[in-house]
């Protein structure tokens, strides 16, 4: 092989004046970098993926990890991982695949935009003292409301209402499937999500039996290979989730190596154990938009129209006039998934270069429905890459009813955001179906850590909101006058259909 | 809150929620057979309503009432966000 | 020296103010001003222990801001605020008041014979000795003792009103008490407030104030300190520290 072995990605090392030779770096590395002889703890950073689990369990702090400890000539073209992936490529003939979402540094539309404050012509409102409203409604909207008075004075409503989900915060957990990660890892997600009166995904991995007590919470997914999709299923869902693409690989479907089906995860989505569970690209049955109606009508029949249906799309070039034909399919929500997405298995190239950035997705989509006065028919969720309350807060501004997270979830559970979800030993006990890994996570604690998540960034955004002098959640949505854009060219600040600084 | 009502509140919010008025104010509008006066929801601004026979009127300060009318009856404080209605019966 | 009267029909607040801070100069105890229409800012800033003015009308907002010391007694409504940022003295309102009354006070009484609107007592604050209190014989609206960081608010509910029947009371409540008559129901506290009946030793601490209320207004107090009452109080005198890390 005449490329010869690449360097090493990360230096491992051990301060021996602190080591105290407890051997936990040993116990909790499933990547295999460590190993005892005797009385030395021998290190192979060769395999080293720097997620931190042996520098989180040592209690003298005398790990330290070191990213690219050999330098490549730089250069400003031939980056170390465009080098990388031709030997790897030279190496294997095939296509390079990772976990997480988009690892290149394109500019991050959300750190170019700033949010406003009152200041003296109008106050601000101190949410320790008045009430913030936060409270959102997910689903189809009347156009308006036909009330019928009597001679006694009493208001009876006439319009029917189509069923709505209601979500104490605009912060949701987006769809991890059973299979990406562990079961542990959903139940804590699970636990999380009722107790603060919002809703998870279920991804295309099916419901696990043992989820079954938080089914009010928890949102099913029929993705292109229906797996375990049954009307049980469809029927145990507090709403229903079409989902046509995910912003981490737009185009294709999902991708599940066969080392992460272990029995339990074959039984959730009746297939058989060990194989490859790959999704097709469209829905078989969905080949065009007037399709997806039927697809969207269809859950409603089997549901009795008792449930929402969501729609779930990349984000890709005209996501806005796909999102008005999905407005237009009788779906309830358009859930659009930018590029930043993640996952637990993509090739890279589709990660990192495919789809449009879930900023300008939902300018786009709110501008598009608003325009064609159909903006009501649905909600509009957004995901993909939203890490913080001040990104929930300024994709609101630009037309988003609610969120999805995914990835900042996981690194509520302890995720170091390593990548390497696809090889499936994770060590921290989520993205692998490995006994001795997933035992780690422990559903109660890390519930608890998912809800303070999902609470501090509630009362972030109450905060935001107030010094905005906004105490609804429903007056921030598509509120671009509350952005402005910092260094943003032209063309899309017209896009995002917001002010530059100073304007 | 009655279960009817609270679906017709809902209903409501569900599908005017994004025309809510934000910020202080006192408003008050009238053609020429009606008059509305109303606050902002959590009464940030001073609205104030007399009557004296058939008028009605509507001010941010009792005093400017009583300089025009210094009989009024009760001075009354609309609550916050619920509008004072008058109409001309002809 | 005898009672000075001022006519203050047509006259802006300015001109009636340097009057009135003129007459306190010169030694008046006692000070009438009739023909009172919403002229704002009243004994603003006024120092004067000893001195009592008579206010004969409805004046304006921000009756006795950051008034030091001396008594105003109305015969009327009050606007918007009075007693603001009052550190010392007395006000007595034969009549109601609007929003966000003693607003910010640090010390000194404001008696408010019938009801007051939203916001009363909204960051009223004690400092050792100055302890501001604020009585209201009818009801207050929405978000009273909002913010508060000290002092006394008590509200009656004569001649049948409900002394407190709208959301918010206490809301962001760190120090002082709110003393409302009659039951008060737990939807209608504020965030960082909590209720309890009223021990004996507090009623005890209040029935001063209540007998003084009543003589302001020629009531008899009898009925009033028999009743039951509600203290609404503070959760923590930190309530920011549960939510910064």
């Amino acid at each position: 092989m005449s490329i010869g072995s690449i360097p090493l990605r990360y230096k491992v090392s051990i301060d021996p004046e602190q080591c105290m030779l407890c051997g936990r770096c040993v116990d909790n590395c499933s990547y295999g970098v460590y190993r005892m002889e005797g009385d030395k703890i021998r290190i192979n950073s060769r395999n080293c993926v720097a997620c931190h689990r042996c520098t989180a369990f040592c209690p003298r702090d005398a790990i330290s990890i070191h990213e690219k400890p050999t330098d490549y000539r730089s250069h400003p073209v031939w980056t170390r991982k465009i080098r990388e992936n031709i030997f790897n490529q030279a190496k294997t003939g095939k296509i390079i695949l990772a976990g997480m979402g988009n690892a290149l540094p394109w500019p991050m539309i959300f750190d170019r935009l700033v949010l406003d404050a009152c200041q003296v012509t109008n106050p601000s409102i101190d949410p320790l003292r008045e009430p913030m409203e936060l409270r959102t409604y997910l689903g189809k909207k009347p156009a308006s409301l036909t009330l019928l008075e009597s001679k006694k004075g009493d208001v009876e409503l006439l319009t029917k209402l189509t069923p709505n989900l209601q979500i104490e915060t605009p912060i949701m957990i987006g769809h991890m499937s059973y299979g990406a990660i562990s079961l542990p890892a959903q139940q804590a997600l699970a636990r999380a999500v009722s107790r603060t009166g919002t809703f998870m995904g279920t991804g295309e991995g099916g419901l696990h039996e043992s989820l079954y007590p938080y089914q009010k919470n928890i949102i099913v997914q029929v993705a292109s290979g229906r797996f375990g999709v049954d009307i049980n299923y469809l029927e145990r869902g507090a709403a229903i989730e079409i989902k046509i693409g995910q912003g981490a690989k737009p185009g294709i479907g999902g991708h599940l190596p066969g080392e992460k089906i272990c029995a339990d995860v074959a039984c959730t989505r009746m297939i058989p154990e060990g194989s490859d569970a790959i999704s097709p690209t469209p829905h078989h049955d969905i080949y065009s938009i007037e399709d997806l109606k039927q697809l969207v009508r269809s859950l409603k029949e089997a549901t009795e129209w008792k449930k929402p249906v969501f729609v779930k799309i990349a984000a890709v070039h005209n996501v806005a006039a796909i999102a008005a034909g999905v407005a237009r399919s009788s779906a309830d929500a358009v859930v659009i998934d930018g590029f930043r997405g993640g996952t637990g298995a993509a090739p890279v190239v589709f990660r990192d270069h495919v789809g449009i950035p879930i900023e300008a997705a939902i300018a786009s989509v709110d501008a598009k429905l608003r325009s064609q006065g159909i903006r009501n028919e649905v909600s509009v969720i957004a995901s993909g890459g939203i890490r913080q309350s001040a990104d929930v807060a300024k994709i609101i501004c630009l037309g988003a009813d609610a969120v999805y997270i995914g990835t900042a979830a996981l690194v509520a559970m302890g995720c170091r955001v390593c990548g390497t979800c696809n090889r499936g030993v994770c060590a921290w006990g989520i993205a692998t179906q490995k006994p001795e890994l997933t035992q780690r996570l422990d559903p109660e604690t890390n519930a608890v850590q998912v809800e303070n998540l999902i609470h501090g960034w509630t009362l972030e955004l109450a905060e935001l909101m107030g010094a905005a002098g906004i105490n609804s959640i429903e007056s921030l949505r598509g509120n671009r006058d509350r952005l402005r854009g910092y260094m943003l060219d032209e063309g899309l600040l017209n896009v995002l259909d917001v002010k530059t600084i100073g304007a | 809150m009655p279960a009817k009502e609270q679906e017709l509140n809902r209903a409501i919010r569900l599908a005017y929620g994004s025309a809510m008025m934000n910020g202080p104010f006192a408003i008050c509008v009238a053609n020429e057979n009606s008059l509305v006066g109303f606050t902002d929801r959590i009464k940030l601004r001073p609205l104030v309503s007399a009557e004296h026979g058939d008028r009605l009127y509507i001010s941010s300060e009792e005093a400017a009432i009583r300089r025009i009318d210094p009989d009024i009856g009760n001075v009354t404080m609309p609550k916050a966000g619920e509008p004072v209605i008058g109409r001309v019966i002809a | 020296m005898s009672t000075v009267t001022i006519d203050a029909k047509n006259l802006h607040y300015t001109p009636l103010n340097q009057r009135i801070r003129q007459e306190v100069e010169k030694g008046a105890k006692e000070i009438v001003i009739n023909n009172v229409l919403g002229q704002r800012f009243i004994g603003d800033g006024l120092r004067g222990d000893g001195v009592t003015i008579t206010v004969n009308g409805v004046p304006g907002g921000d009756l006795a801001m950051f008034m030091s010391g001396p008594t105003i007694i109305v015969h009327g409504n009050a606007d918007h605020a009075p007693g603001n940022t009052m550190d010392k003295g007395m006000v007595v309102i034969h009549g109601s008041a609007g929003d966000a009354v003693a607003h910010s006070m640090g010390g000194g009484r404001i008696y408010v014979r019938d009801n007051i609107g939203y916001r009363g007592g909204i960051h009223m604050k004690r400092y050792l000795e100055k302890r501001p209190v604020l009585v209201v014989g009818g009801s207050a609206r929405a978000f009273l003792g909002e913010s508060m960081a000290g002092g006394i608010i008590i509200v009656l509910g004569l001649n049948g009103a409900r002394p407190f029947a709208e959301q918010g009371v206490g809301s962001g409540i760190h120090g002082g008490e709110i003393f409302v008559r009659g039951p008060v129901d737990d939807l209608c506290l504020g965030n960082g407030s909590r209720q309890a009946p009223v021990t004996d030793e507090q009623k005890e601490m209040i029935r001063p104030i209540i007998e003084d209320f009543a003589r302001s207004f020629g009531i008899d107090p009898a009925s009033l300190l028999a009743s039951e009452y509600t203290r609404i109080a503070a959760t923590s005198a930190r309530p920011f520290a549960s939510k910064y890390t």
